[in-house]
């Protein structure tokens, strides 16, 4: 549940940094954010969503495992949020970990 | 509307959130305290003994009967909670009968030998979370059209806020702080937008729960204005099945110890939530057992026998009525907003979804009030009602988490032995909360706003922090033993005022460096 | 200045009336009229149209705050409520009630 919960924050930190502005206050110094990354990190955040509910549904089941989703997104978002507007420096090595972490469990 | 569409929903969603807004930062409060309401009775019952494992569940059932015998011979039903689950205790209820009243009482029970403890009457963590749509000091059916209208209005202020939100997508993760008007609607999206399926869910699940006193036109229309057919309608909806027959033909009853083997064969050992006895002594007597866990987000497996032979009348497992979709959807909604499935995780994220949804509310009043403040300091003249909103927010915002503190106080320093001693802890909840709301008018020549918002946040603080040492004062129990002994749930209590009094210590250091004083 | 206050406030009132009061009433009969359309047994449609109505009245209210003037709100909500009483009215069995 808790590697699931993972999953979930992660899709966070890639959704909020296709969105022009907290890209640009993250990676980027310079305006220029391209199409291309935006489509990227889109793409990453959904999946890792998809993922994380595919693993809450093999938990709990449909209706348990949506509102386990649901309510881990609402948090996560929350920390997400949080840190955008006070720890920004370290989402990069936040983003790091995560990997890292779900990368040794993901077998 | 004068202007645009989205101007006119803009202000449909300015007053659907002020005009109620007080109340509902009440509604949501008192309500996301529910998520633990068990836990908080725990802490306001001390007397209440620790549960160690390992007493298993025919020995708690035979203790409970021998006591129930003694104790309520006469009553109609008998009912044996077990320690599992978020029931701390083993319990024992039981319904009065007819004649004596048919009233229902309880009684923990010590299961190192058998008796009842002695608990403090209080209303708990229950009566605390039920105000949330009873209110208080009313009757129960004005009070259910007052929450119906409150639950409506925040709809509209959800729906109309989505649609007034242009950038809902392109803002989402954003709060900027320092920035003053544009803080404040920062952070009243974020606690809006990013629990939205939360706010929904729970608004119109609310307006679901009190349909049949909100909307009795439909039932009207269908039934007639007969209060039997009304009553009818109700009983056809809620209708459990496998509930045999009222009775009062007279009948020998079975113990239920006497089942416990035909139960545990078919669900194991210890896996009971409860077990009850109804219509004892009649022909229409039927043992009633729930299994601890859910099934997903609904109740879970249930049993039933009959009370005199034991034949077993209902299995949930094997039965295959298919809910209605109608009744299904009403089940789904009252389900998800009580959320009683919900695990320990869970009711935690239920716990936060709800405090943000007070800080929507909170910080939507907020917003208004420094947007006309600001726009007052601009071109000099006051809007109406800003004084008002301003000097009544702190009583609000702050003033409430102060009342629920006086009622955990109030549970502490009333001595048990006083009578109708849970009105007088309800009570100080109230007159707390009526003074720290009148406090900032009747002080404002003496102390300005500003000095109240830190004044009332350091009450708070206070009344947070020292909770566990209050707890410690007046019980046997405390924060080191109960985390010595694995009471997690004395322990949290306490953990989390703790962690209120930081956030609200932290609120008041916050405010009094920003305006120096 | 005083007049074009009342005057708005007035105005105010009166949406808000057409859409708590008014909108109350249009999205009890509407819920009604569903009741009696929906193809299940009455337990179930009373129960299905209940839970429905509070997204008609929620629709009401937007829409009457989202029309040029009160008047044309209070306008709309008749036509609607007699549309809705008529529509009752054929669909109710007879002797009912």
């Amino acid at each position: 549940m808790y590697i699931a919960a993972l999953w979930v924050f992660m899709s966070c930190i890639l959704l909020s940094l296709s969105i022009k502005r907290h890209y640009i206050s993250t990676i980027a110094q310079s305006k220029i954010s391209n199409k291309c990354s935006t489509l990227l990190f889109r793409l990453c955040g959904f999946s890792c969503l998809t993922f994380s509910f595919m693993l809450f549904f093999d938990l709990y089941g449909l209706a348990l495992g949506l509102v386990s989703l649901v309510a881990t997104f609402t948090v996560a978002s929350l920390i997400q949020t949080l840190l955008l507007s006070y720890l920004t420096d370290w989402i990069n090595k936040i983003l790091l970990v995560l990997v890292l972490i779900i990368s040794v469990f993901l077998p | 509307m004068n202007g645009t569409f989205r101007q006119s929903m803009n202000w449909l969603h300015t007053w659907s959130g002020l005009l109620l807004g007080s109340l509902l930062y009440f509604i949501f409060i008192t309500g996301t305290a529910g998520y633990f309401d068990k836990e908080i009775t725990h802490w306001m019952q001390p007397e209440r003994p620790i549960i160690n494992e390992g007493i298993d569940q025919r020995s708690i059932v035979k203790m409970a009967e021998q006591h129930l015998n003694i104790t309520a011979p006469n009553a109609q039903s008998w009912w044996v909670v077990f320690p599992i689950a978020r029931s701390y205790s083993a319990v024992t209820w039981w319904q009065e009968s007819d004649e004596e009243g048919g009233k229902w009482k309880s009684n923990t029970l010590d299961l190192q030998t058998g008796t009842p403890v002695i608990t403090r009457e209080t209303g708990g963590g229950k009566t605390l979370y039920a105000m949330h749509y009873v209110l208080h000091y009313i009757p129960k059916n004005l009070a259910y059209w007052i929450t119906s209208l409150c639950a409506m209005f925040m709809f509209i202020a959800l729906i109309t806020g989505v649609i007034v939100h242009k950038k809902i997508f392109k803002e989402f993760f954003t709060f900027r702080p320092n920035k003053k008007q544009r803080s404040w609607l920062d952070i009243h999206n974020v606690f809006s937008v990013l629990p939205i399926p939360f706010h929904l869910m729970i608004t119109y699940s609310g307006l679901v729960f009190l349909m049949f006193s909100s909307m009795p036109g439909v039932i009207v229309g269908s039934y007639g204005t007969d209060k039997e057919k009304y009553n009818e309608f109700v009983e056809s909806v809620f209708q459990k099945s496998g509930h045999p027959e009222h009775s009062h033909e007279p009948a020998n009853t079975l113990s239920m110890l006497s089942l416990m083997p035909d139960i545990e064969s078919r669900w194991g050992e210890n896996t009971l939530y409860e077990i009850g006895l109804e219509g004892r002594g009649t022909a229409g007597a039927h043992v009633q057992v729930k299994h601890h866990e859910y099934s997903g987000i609904s109740q879970g497996e249930e049993l039933i026998y009959h009370g005199s032979t034991g034949e077993l009348l209902f299995d949930s497992m094997k039965e295959s009525h298919p809910q209605s979709a109608s009744k299904k959807l009403y089940t789904v909604l009252t389900d998800l907003h009580e959320g009683n499935f919900a695990s320990v995780a869970l009711r935690w994220l239920y716990f936060i979804s709800g405090l943000m949804g007070a800080g929507m509310i909170a910080t939507g009043m907020m917003l208004w009030a420094t947007k006309r403040r600001e726009k007052a300091q601009r071109i000099g003249t006051e809007s109406a009602g800003l004084k008002l909103v301003e000097y009544s927010n702190v009583g609000i915002i702050v003033g409430l988490p102060i009342a629920i503190a006086a009622y955990f106080w109030a549970n502490r320093i009333v001595p048990i032995d006083i009578e109708n001693r849970e009105v007088l802890e309800i009570n100080s909840l109230f007159i707390t909360w009526f003074l720290m709301l009148i406090s900032p008018f009747i002080l404002a020549k003496k102390i300005t706003i500003q000095g109240l918002w830190i004044k009332q946040l350091l009450l708070a603080s206070a009344l947070y922090l020292l909770m566990p040492i209050l707890n410690a004062l007046t019980s046997d129990k405390n924060l080191v033993s109960a985390l010595l002994q694995g009471d997690w749930v004395m322990a949290g209590f306490d953990l989390t005022m703790i962690l209120f009094g930081l956030m609200f210590g932290y609120g008041a250091q916050h405010l009094m460096k920003k305006w120096k004083k | 200045m005083n007049n074009i206050k009342l005057q708005m406030g007035l105005r105010i009132l009166s949406r808000s009336m057409a859409a708590i009061v008014g909108g109350y009433v249009l999205s009890n009969l509407l819920a009604t009229l569903i009741s009696y359309l929906l193809p299940m047994p009455k337990v179930d449609s009373v129960l299905l149209s209940l839970q429905l109505s509070f997204l008609f009245y929620c629709m009401v209210i937007i829409w009457v705050f989202g029309t040029k003037t009160a008047g044309k709100a209070w306008l709309g909500l008749l036509i609607a409520c007699v549309i809705s009483s008529v529509g009752l009215y054929l669909a109710m069995p007879e002797g009912s009630l």
